[in-house]
């Protein structure tokens, strides 16, 4: 840029409407954009495994938050401004004992396997960002806005989900505020894109087969024909890679993603989950598995587990006090039964104790609707909790003693915990030391 | 009428309808937000809603474009697939599990699980060592059968 350019009124006026009229040039240009792959039929094929991943992870997303009875309030109820946003709760269910389990970790998994596809899709629609003019119409403002949305909303929940289930919290906000209203964002934006995109991702799939596609090396690989949105290039490089190998490319970070975290939320397979943070192995005795918060982090005096502690029971018809000695001589159940966090991880093992619904008899409280879990924890956002009637009902809800057959260690909870079939990990509150039945936060 | 909107607006009335519906919700989850969030936080939430938007179009994007632009002149020996995708994979696995690897939370993960961060760097680059010994023997096998008059 000249000193002489810039003064002279026309040269600057000249100038100006250069730039309005044809852009600032780099990538505004859309002849910067080169790769013969980029057009309609590969970014539909990328929206349509999307749209179908990406409502699997609303539904168990918004399955998950109905599985910690946010209605209970307390601990439960992590997002209290909700409103409106959670009005499809209801109570949730103590069977199949695997529900929660399998909703999580498909949640999880998912996720995970699906951020090589959005960014993919990001990819592929990335001259779209630098279109020029920015807004030709009200109508392309709006829907520019729109997508702004949907990869804000989007990205946000892959990295704080991401980082969540590997305890990287840097953002400054609790992790639920964020996924949950991140969430409600994206569920907007991806609504209103698959409402206005829909038929387009139909017709650009229709374009060609996909059989036929799969059959193209990358010297037959030309570039689409020009479209209307103008996603192909109109000044495309020769192909380095056939459709087919980017689509190999993206299925295959999604299964290698997959098959490597696969092993957090299944037994046998915990050695195979390499980079995951649960695939690591605590060793091979009866007390050796996943631990979410360890007695250390709980700043309980050693002493309030040993011989000094004792469960509070209260009900409706009084408060009965138990040592450990006398817990034990109740009848005791033994149910294997999976702890599975909210991070996608899970395991499963054999919990012995008393049946929840006893300890309430015992107080008069077996028909109330709720039971309000303190543990020995000092502080901590989960150091009380409440159950649902249902979960105190449910034969298979356990304060467990033993694990495996040998007391709990304490990073498991000893002297007792909670065990509720089908329940987030975190509402097995450990180290109990009084339930009140009725009572709530 | 519908056709004069339509010169006005640049689509069909639906479109705003549908637009108007999705930032009907959004604005709806933002008062929400309010409700239980104080001025920090909501901007804390909306600059990271911003910033990983920019982060990826902005730089990551433009980033890996001109790595791999810089990797072109290898599809002259036919090598370029066989660096970008095992380079890809390992990018894409540091991506995922960033924190696990650069240890960025090994306070954390000890205090809560009783565990150490320090196996995954080694992993990654293990994993990555093997995708590119991978890749570099089936293009050697490439170029023999290549070589080789059939």
């Amino acid at each position: 840029m000249t000193a002489t350019a810039d003064t002279s009124p026309t040269g600057l006026r000249g100038r100006v409407e250069h730039v309005v009229r044809h852009g600032p040039g780099g990538p505004f240009r859309e002849r910067s954009w080169r790769s013969p792959l980029r057009g309609p039929w590969l970014t539909s094929v990328l929206a349509l495994v999307l749209l179908v991943g990406l409502l699997v992870l609303i539904v168990t997303g918004l399955l998950s938050y109905a599985a910690y009875d946010p209605r209970l309030g307390g601990s439960n109820e992590q997002t209290p401004g909700r409103g409106a946003l959670a009005f499809f709760l209801f109570t949730w269910p103590t069977s199949p004992a695997w529900l929660y389990r399998v909703n999580q970790g498909t949640h999880v998994l998912l996720g995970i396997a699906l951020v090589p596809v959005v960014l993919a899709k990001l990819w592929s629609v990335a001259p779209k960002l630098f279109e020029w003019p920015p807004v030709a119409s009200p109508a392309k403002a709006l829907e520019r806005l729109s997508i702004l949305l949907i990869v804000g909303s989007i990205l946000l929940l892959m990295v704080t989900g991401v980082m969540n289930v590997q305890y990287d919290y840097a953002w400054g906000f609790s992790f639920y505020t964020g996924h949950f209203y991140a969430a409600w964002v994206f569920i907007a934006a991806f609504a209103a894109h698959v409402g206005l995109k829909l038929p387009v991702m139909v017709r650009s799939l229709r374009s060609r087969s996909f059989v036929a596609e799969m059959r193209v090396s990358t010297k037959d690989t030309v570039a689409e024909p020009r479209d209307a949105d103008h996603l192909v290039s109109p000044d495309p490089l020769p192909a380095t890679m056939s459709r087919r190998g980017a689509l190999a490319v993206v299925g295959g970070g999604s299964l290698g993603l997959l098959a490597l975290s696969v092993g957090q939320s299944v037994d046998p397979l915990r050695p195979t989950a390499l980079l995951s943070p649960r695939g690591q192995s605590y060793g091979d005795g009866p007390n050796d598995f996943q631990v979410n918060t360890t007695f250390g982090e709980t700043r309980i005096e050693p002493a309030e587990t040993g011989s000094a502690w004792r469960l509070t029971l209260v009900g409706p018809s009084g408060t009965v006090v138990l040592r450990r000695d006398e817990l034990l001589s109740m009848a005791m159940v033994s149910e294997e039964l999976p702890i599975a966090c909210v991070e996608g991880w899970s395991t499963s093992q054999r919990w012995t104790g008393v049946r929840l619904r006893e300890l309430a008899a015992l107080v008069g409280g077996a028909d109330e609707e709720s039971v309000f879990v303190e543990s020995l924890q000092k502080g901590g956002a989960f150091s009380t909790h409440t159950l649902s009637g249902r979960q105190v009902r449910a034969a298979r809800t356990l304060l467990a003693l033993k694990v495996n057959g040998v007391d709990l260690s304490l990073d498991h909870g000893f002297p007792a915990r909670i065990i509720v079939p089908a329940a987030p990990g975190v509402r097995n509150t450990k180290w109990v030391r009084t339930l009140v039945f009725g009572g709530s936060a | 009428m519908s056709s004069r909107f339509a010169r006005r607006y640049g689509a069909h009335p639906g479109h705003l309808v549908v637009l108007l519906l999705c930032f009907a919700l959004t604005g709806f989850t933002v008062w929400r937000l309010s409700v239980e969030a104080d001025l920090p936080v909501m901007v804390r939430i909306g600059v990271w809603f911003v910033a990983v938007a920019v982060v990826w179009d902005l730089v990551l994007g433009p980033l890996l474009a001109l790595a791999d632009r810089l990797l072109r002149p290898l599809a002259r020996v036919g090598a370029l697939n066989h660096v970008r995708v095992p380079a890809m994979a390992s990018a894409l696995l540091l991506l995922v599990w960033a924190p696990a690897v650069l240890q960025r939370s090994e306070g954390q993960f000890r205090t809560k699980a009783g565990l150490g961060q320090d196996v995954f760097l080694g992993r990654w680059l293990t994993i990555t060592a093997v995708l590119f010994a991978v890749s570099a023997l089936l293009y050697g096998v490439g170029r023999l059968r290549a070589r080789r008059p059939a």
